[in-house]
């Protein structure tokens, strides 16, 4: 289980931020994802089997938004 | 005729088992109950039959529920009693389909179109339009009458609303150069008698039938006094043609009729698309689907609609699906949730041996139940039957219109006697002779003067007002208990599982004997990652939001009931009950005290151990919902006394109670109990309930005002006056305050529809007062209602007016 933090720029108001939690959600080995307008991040727990980091950063930014930076969860 | 033929034959009652032995109980739909007065009419005639111990009639539900000794009584003949006195009787079980609302609704419109295009040529006809008043009465009259043609035949487009309108229009300034013609004047009193008969006798000739029916029960409600209106305009006018007489108002009492009939059928067709909207609102929301169990028989799996279920059948359920009935695990096991049924917040775990409720919702694991209870027997069906009887001993409400009417229609009566006597005896008195002309005209205006019109609309226009404030904060108000009552509520009782709560475990407590929270976390959910468990997820959740990240699980083995066993790279890691984790040979000692303390505040209580070493507890239970606290405070404000109901035990109710400022508990009470609380708090004034689970059914409809949340179970629903659809406690006072100031606008309606009048009736007992003004009180009270119930928000009442033969989405 990985707990990673994506920093994301191009988000406009909290519609954004849950069309990024709905777009995550769907992708399997994705366990918990809550994205926030506010602090421009969406905060993602899932299985590195399944899915891999980039794999969720690519999908943040397929929908139009710029993965800034990653920082994973002690 | 056979036993067979004979059950085909189509009864219009459904049978249930009564409560006393040797009674038996039958429910009803009835047709033609038109105003609050006739449910106590209906309770008078069937309980003088002999036999009969108990009748119980809803004006909401339009059903009426009998018990009788059937020794004595014969339902055929019960019913009978009912056709007899003017309803229609038929199977409470049948839901009327959408198609059949609207073409009623299309049809009142129909017969209102008519009805206003008589009017208009009324008007224009007896018009005299000399002077700035006398113009600009007709004036306003008729371009409201033409805007009502207009909203009407805009639900059927656009172009045949215009067209429509416009020959109208042109048709009554087209008799203005008419009337210069001396022949035309002297036609105008038939013509006009001519509309009046055929409105009166022809198009609404339902309303004359219904205030027959009223009448021959005794009844004086507002179709009586219409049709006392109407008819002392048609004997007025037949008196001016038995007269002959020049400047006599023949055609203006002929008018009035028209003009009454016209604004009567009005409100009843408005009335009907309150009502209809409110129905269909309320059905949208329940899944109409039939029931079915997916019953294995031998290699077969077969799913068969619930009724042909029978004991000892045996049942397979699939992970998240509803138990469809009562019985006993026989294979599998899984957390089933029974929140909905028994009010417990926390999933319980079933199986092998276990017994499970029908309407409780089955978790991850799938399950194999063998049948223990079907049909009567069963929990769902004793809800239902509670459910009647609830709505049986709900206080009745008397609507405030047939409350004023029941004094007011005497009244008029009275003085309109008064009024003809008075001028038979005065006239002899003072002249010596009796003057019997002045004194029927004196008594007919007071007659058509007293039909207060704009009291039929007051109502429903109210009613439109508030429904449409509430829809837009996300609240259904569905019947008149809802506007009239909620805002007189003493007491509301809350449910607390799904209702004050949200329904779910969540993690609240962690206790750490080794390193920090979130490692303890973050261990706990790696081994719980892969269970279904709602525990498990809870844990999960807890771990995420802190930003903890399991470290990696290599295998992973679920025990039912007890936890779980994972293997990490860093060893044997175990969660679950503190006692499996002691049967594992960990030691708990430290955290025993603890434990115990936390199970004691209605928590529950899982343990975490990594290498055969106790690393810590993690305590888990319901959460109250956010806006919780607010509203009960809210609500407390409101001055109202708030109750706390709930299957669930003492010590998680009294917890909740004080998270949400809550004085009064009252837990661990079993679903067949909760009606009998709110009954016993009814003896202290009107009390509201609140709440969504099967179990709540009863005692939502047993309260005064039922309140069912929009997520909550059918039943639920079904029984209550208000949904709230957002699911959102706030919306209580938002309600409370909606149905107040409904009811005060309905309050200022009735008394504006009953000022004109009362102004009218004594002038018009003085004789002197020509049928003209009658229509000028008329034009002037309705308007006032408009504009007092409407004038900041009129898209609500156009919208209403559009959406006929367009059925409300909600």
């Amino acid at each position: 289980m990985n707990n990673v933090t994506f920093k994301v720029e191009g988000m406009h108001c909290t519609g954004c931020a849950s069309t990024i939690q709905l777009l995550l959600q769907r992708k399997t080995g994705v366990r918990r994802v809550s994205a926030t307008f506010e602090a421009g991040e969406a905060k993602v727990l899932y299985d590195p089997a399944t899915v891999s980091e980039d794999d969720i950063a690519a999908a943040i930014e397929k929908a139009g938004y710029r993965v800034t930076s990653r920082s994973a969860a002690s | 005729m056979t036993a067979a033929t004979f059950g085909s034959v189509p009864r219009p009652w459904s049978e249930e088992p009564a409560k006393r032995p040797g009674r038996t109980r039958i429910r009803a739909r009835i047709g033609g109950l038109h105003c609050s007065l006739c449910t106590g009419t209906i309770e008078k005639a069937l309980g003088a039959k002999p036999g009969v111990d108990k009748v119980a009639v809803s004006l909401t539900h339009e059903q009426a529920l009998i018990e009788y000794d059937p020794k004595v009584a014969h339902p055929e003949e019960l019913l009978q009693t009912l056709r007899d006195i003017g309803y229609s009787v038929s199977d409470p079980r049948k839901l009327r389909p959408f198609e059949e609302e609207e073409r009623d609704l299309v049809r009142e419109g129909r017969r209102f179109l008519a009805a206003t295009a008589f009017s208009l040529i009324a008007i224009v006809l007896i018009a005299h339009p000399t002077g700035i008043a006398a113009f600009a009465l007709p004036a306003v009259v008729i371009a409201s009458l033409l805007g009502f043609v207009f909203l009407v035949l805009r639900a059927r487009g656009l172009a045949t609303a215009v067209v429509g309108t416009v020959v109208l229009a042109g048709a009554a300034f087209a008799l203005l150069p008419l009337k210069q013609q001396p022949w035309f004047l002297a036609a105008t009193p038939w013509i006009v008698a001519g509309m009046a008969a055929v409105l009166v006798f022809g198009v609404a000739n339902h309303i004359l039938r219904m205030a027959f029916q009223a009448l021959r029960r005794g009844i004086l409600n507002q179709h009586v006094l219409l049709e006392i209106g109407a008819f002392a305009g048609i004997a007025g006018g037949v008196i001016g043609f038995v007269l002959d007489r020049p400047g006599y108002p023949t055609a203006a009492f002929f008018a009035v009729s028209v003009m009454v009939t016209t604004y009567h059928v009005f409100s009843e067709w408005l009335s009907l698309i309150v009502k209809t909207r409110s129905s269909q609102a309320v059905k949208r929301l329940l899944d109409l689907q039939p029931e079915t169990a997916r019953v294995v028989r031998g290699a077969e799996e077969l799913e068969l609609p619930i009724e042909r279920v029978a004991i000892g059948d045996r049942v397979r359920i699939r992970p998240g699906e509803r138990i469809p009935v009562d019985g006993e695990v026989v294979g599998g096991h899984s957390a089933v949730d029974q929140s909905l049924v028994t009010g417990e917040s926390i999933p319980v775990d079933k199986s092998e041996g276990e017994s499970v409720i029908g309407g409780s919702i089955n978790g991850m694991g799938t399950l194999l139940i063998r049948v223990t209870a079907v049909g009567e027997g069963s929990f769902l069906s004793r809800i239902v039957r509670e459910v009647e009887d609830a709505r049986a001993l709900k206080p009745g409400l008397l609507h405030l219109v047939d409350r004023v009417l029941r004094v007011y229609t005497p009244a008029v009566l009275i003085i309109s006697a008064l009024a003809t006597i008075g001028w038979l005896l005065g006239s002899w008195f003072f002249t010596g002779t009796v003057d019997v002309e002045r004194a029927v005209f004196a008594g007919l205006s007071v007659l058509v003067m007293g039909y207060p019109c704009a009291v039929g609309i007051s109502a429903p226009l109210s009613i439109v007002r508030g429904a449409g404030e509430a829809a837009g904060r996300g609240i259904l108000m569905r019947t008149g208990e809802a506007f009239q009552g909620y805002g007189l509520v003493k007491t509301i009782v809350l449910d607390k599982t799904g209702t004050v709560t949200e329904g779910r475990p969540a993690v609240r407590e962690i206790e750490v004997l080794e390193g920090g929270e979130k490692e303890l976390l973050a261990v706990a959910a790696a081994a719980e990652n892969s269970s279904e468990h709602p525990l498990a997820q809870a844990v999960v959740d807890a771990a995420f939001e802190r930003g903890a990240t399991p470290p990696e699980v290599i295998s992973f083995e679920a025990l039912a009931g007890k936890g779980v066993v994972a293997q990490t790279p860093k060893g044997e890691v175990l969660v679950g009950s503190p006692g499996f984790l002691a049967s594992r040979g960990v030691d708990l000692s430290r955290l025993v005290e603890r434990i115990d303390q936390l199970e004691a505040a209605g928590r529950t209580v899982i343990a975490v151990g990594h290498g055969g070493r106790a690393l810590g507890a993690i305590a888990l239970g319901d959460t109250l919902r956010p806006d919780a606290a607010a509203a009960v405070a809210a609500l407390r404000e409101a001055g109202l006394h708030i109750v706390l109901l709930t299957g669930d035990n003492e010590r998680a109710a009294r917890r909740i109670a004080r998270e949400a400022g809550i004085d009064e508990v009252h837990a661990g009470v079993l679903p067949d109990r909760k009606a009998e609380i709110i009954r016993s708090l009814q003896k202290g004034g009107s009390v509201a309930m609140v709440g969504d689970g099967i179990n709540d059914a009863p005692s939502l409809m047993q309260a005064d005002v039922g309140i069912a949340m929009g997520g909550g179970t059918d039943i639920a629903i079904e029984s209550a006056d208000i949904i709230i659809l957002s699911n959102r406690l706030e919306a209580l006072p938002i309600a409370r305050e909606i149905s107040r100031r409904s009811y005060r606008k309905m309050l200022q309606n009735v008394m504006l529809a009953f000022l004109f009048n009362g102004v009218g009736i004594p002038a018009a007992a003085t004789g002197l007062v020509y049928p003209v003004w009658a229509m000028a009180a008329m034009a002037v009270s309705v308007t006032a209602i408009f504009f007092n119930s409407l004038w900041d928000r009129p898209r609500l009442f156009i919208d209403a007016i559009l959406s006929v033969g367009r059925p409300a989405r909600v």
